[in-house]
This record gives structure tokens, sequence and C-alpha cells, in this order.
């Protein structure tokens, strides 16, 4: 439950109170499927790894007979196959005072959204630390995990691979567009050069477009590596910050959006304009 | 004299930010002298002295947020750009921090 915002959390359910006292309660008390449709139908206010690919030929749902993760919901929206599932992935974990071994276990919602010759994957991010999870003097160090988010990738391209051929789409032309039209700037941006790659770091809030116009436009014909934009408009179209390896089709949303619809915009307009 | 020079061509520096380097380079000087016009030019008060916190995570090295004084600087500061790009380590105490200083151009 701390994947999701705390205050989608609240108004869901109709509880009051601090974040650990809700979710004790929520999990003590709530049926699992009640908690299953929560996270199903909140999934895109929480942080996310997203992979953009393009499948070679056009899907068809067969192509998910005997998909290695067990499905949770799956529903037919907008041209969208849209497949839930919530992947059990273990932490091993180091505690001290006194030396102990534990193994905890969280179910990482990930989604699939598939239309035609597009495979959009995305996965809710887990906390790196598990430090909050015990009390302080215990010093929770997390030593490996099963079922992390590559190996579960891994699992979902090789399934695709064995029926079809998928690619991560370039989304360089999209997101150029989205700066170009002053929809999003960057605060951290790197792009490629004959023979260097170039990171630029902006200093406290300063925007590269918005100080570096001339070199901006030297480095908009250039492949985009990974770059943190930050959204312009004042409306709630897009999520605030976003985090993109254009050129491998590959997005990273940093932090809790406040609508549902805000992450499948940032891909829609993207995937639309590229 | 030389520092008059050095006005009159600001503009080719951003008076947002002026290090002492980009002086010692203008004007081709040592830097301690380069430093000490700086600091003169603040007794002017025709340059107001910044502090910059710089983040530590080497892929960053980012100024964070600038300041007036030390003073005015809190225990313990959060590089954003760190977080939303997975770092481990975003939240640092300000004591242990590199703290760079520069100047900027009065109007």
């Amino acid at each position: 439950m701390k994947l999701y915002p705390i205050k989608s959390v609240k108004t869901y359910f109709q509880l009051e109170g601090n974040a650990e006292d809700v979710i004790e309660n929520i999990t003590g008390n709530l049926l699992e499927k009640q908690i299953y449709n929560f996270a199903n139908s909140h999934k895109f206010l929480t942080k996310q790894h997203i992979f953009l690919l393009n499948l070679k030929k056009s899907f068809l749902i067969n192509m998910m007979d005997n998909f290695p993760l067990v499905q949770t919901d799956y529903f037919f929206e907008g041209d969208y196959h849209n497949y839930f599932y919530l992947q059990k992935v273990t932490y091993k974990v180091t505690l001290t005072n006194p030396l102990e071994e534990k193994q905890l276990e969280f179910l990482q919602p990930i989604t699939i959204r598939i239309k035609d010759k597009l495979l959009e994957i995305y996965f809710t991010k887990l906390e790196k630390t598990v430090l909050h999870l015990f009390p302080i003097d215990r010093y929770a160090i997390r030593r490996n995990q099963d079922n992390d988010e590559d190996q579960t990738l891994q699992i979902i391209l090789h399934h695709f691979n064995s029926i079809n051929t998928t690619s991560l789409i370039d989304i360089n032309k999209g997101v150029k567009y989205l700066w170009g039209m002053d929809y999003i700037d960057a605060k951290k941006v790197q792009w490629k050069l004959p023979s260097s790659t170039n990171t630029v770091v902006m200093d406290e809030d300063n925007l590269f477009k918005n100080k570096y116009p001339v070199e901006y436009t030297a480095l908009i014909s250039q492949p985009l590596g990974r770059t943190l934009f930050r959204y312009l408009k004042a409306d709630e179209e897009y999520c605030d910050t976003f985090d993109c390896d254009a050129t491998n089709g590959q997005i990273n949303i940093p932090k809790f959006s406040k609508q549902i619809i805000q992450v499948k915009n940032v891909i829609s307009e993207i995937l639309k304009f590229n | 004299m030389l520092f008059q020079k050095y006005l009159n061509s600001i503009s080719e520096l951003n008076p947002e930010k002026i290090y002492v380097e980009n002086v010692r380079s203008f004007l081709h000087i040592p830097s301690t002298l380069a430093k000490f016009i700086c600091e003169m030019a603040v007794v002017d008060n025709v340059f107001q002295s910044k502090i910059g916190i710089v983040c530590p995570n080497t892929d960053c090295r980012r100024i964070i947020k600038s300041y007036n004084k030390l003073t005015d600087i809190p225990n313990e500061i959060e590089c954003e750009i760190c977080e939303h790009t997975e770092h481990e380590h975003f939240i640092f105490n300000t004591e242990k921090l590199e703290k760079i200083k520069y100047y900027k151009l009065n109007k």
C-alpha cells in the first residue's frame, strides 16, 4: 500500500489518520479482493518504470495464452487490451542487533497495454530501501531479491519474442516535439555527439532550453540519452516531471501522479507525435 | 581600472553568476587578486556574494540551492534531480557538503 499516494488510499477506503495506522487498518481488516481492486484502479498514480516496444506482427488475443505471469485483471478499452498483474517479489534482508536473515514479500503492480503493434509495459516502482520497515536500531540491509524488475521484464519479453518480435521504440521525435512546443523543458539532459556523450545538470531551478536556447538548437538534432523533464503548463494534464531515455523507449515517472490520466497522457502524447 | 574594464564588458558573462575564475581568466590576473577584486566589489555594493550548495553525487555536482550567507543554510537539503533520477542518496547534511562561492552583479 506504501507504493500508492496515501491521500488516494484514505479517500478510496474512507479512512483517516496517519499513514501507518491507515495501512495497518486496511491490511488487517479488508479482504484481499478489495485491496486488489484498489491496486488495479489506482495503478497509474504510482511511481513507474515504463517500457515502450513495437511488435513485428499485430497483436492477437491468443498471444497471451501461456503468459508467464498470473493475471489479476483484464479489460479492453479505447483499442487497448489492458492486462494487470501483481507479481510476487522477494527481498532477502539482513538485520543487525541481533544478526538475522529475513525474507520479505511484496506484490509489484505490473500493467501491460497492447494496441495492434504497440506494447506498453508499466512497472510500479518498489521502494529500494527496507530501512523504514524495521526499528531504526535493527539497521536492515537488502542483500538481493528474486523476481526483480529486470528479471520480470526479461520473462515478459521472452514470452513475446517467442511468438512475435519486439523492439524498443525510439521516442526522440515525440519527446522533442513536446520540448519544441514548450510543453516540457529539461532539468538534466544527456545527448550524443559524434565523439562524446554530453550531460548537463541544471543548477537550482533552471531549465535547459530556457537558459541555453542556442545550445538547445544544436542538441535537438542529436539522439537524447537519459533526460529529466519538467511539465511547464499550469494544468494537470501531464505528470509534473518524468525522466526518459528517448533512444531506448524507457520512461521513469519519479513522483506520484495527481490524476490517474497523467501517465497515460504523457505516453499517448509522446507516441502521437513520434 | 582593471575592474572597471571588467564591468564594462560584463555583458559577455552571466551577471547572475560570476565566479572568481571568470574574473581571473578575463583580466588575466592571479586567482588571489581576482578574489580580492570580487570581495572589494561586494564592499562597494557592486557585487552580491552568494553561496551555492553542491550536490555530492558524482554524476550530478550541480548547485542545489544558493544562499546569501552561511547562517541561511538549512541543516538538510534534498537534490530533486538525484531523487527523480533514482539515486539512492538524495538527502544530505549541508554541513558536509561542498559550498561554492560566486557573485551576482547588483542592479
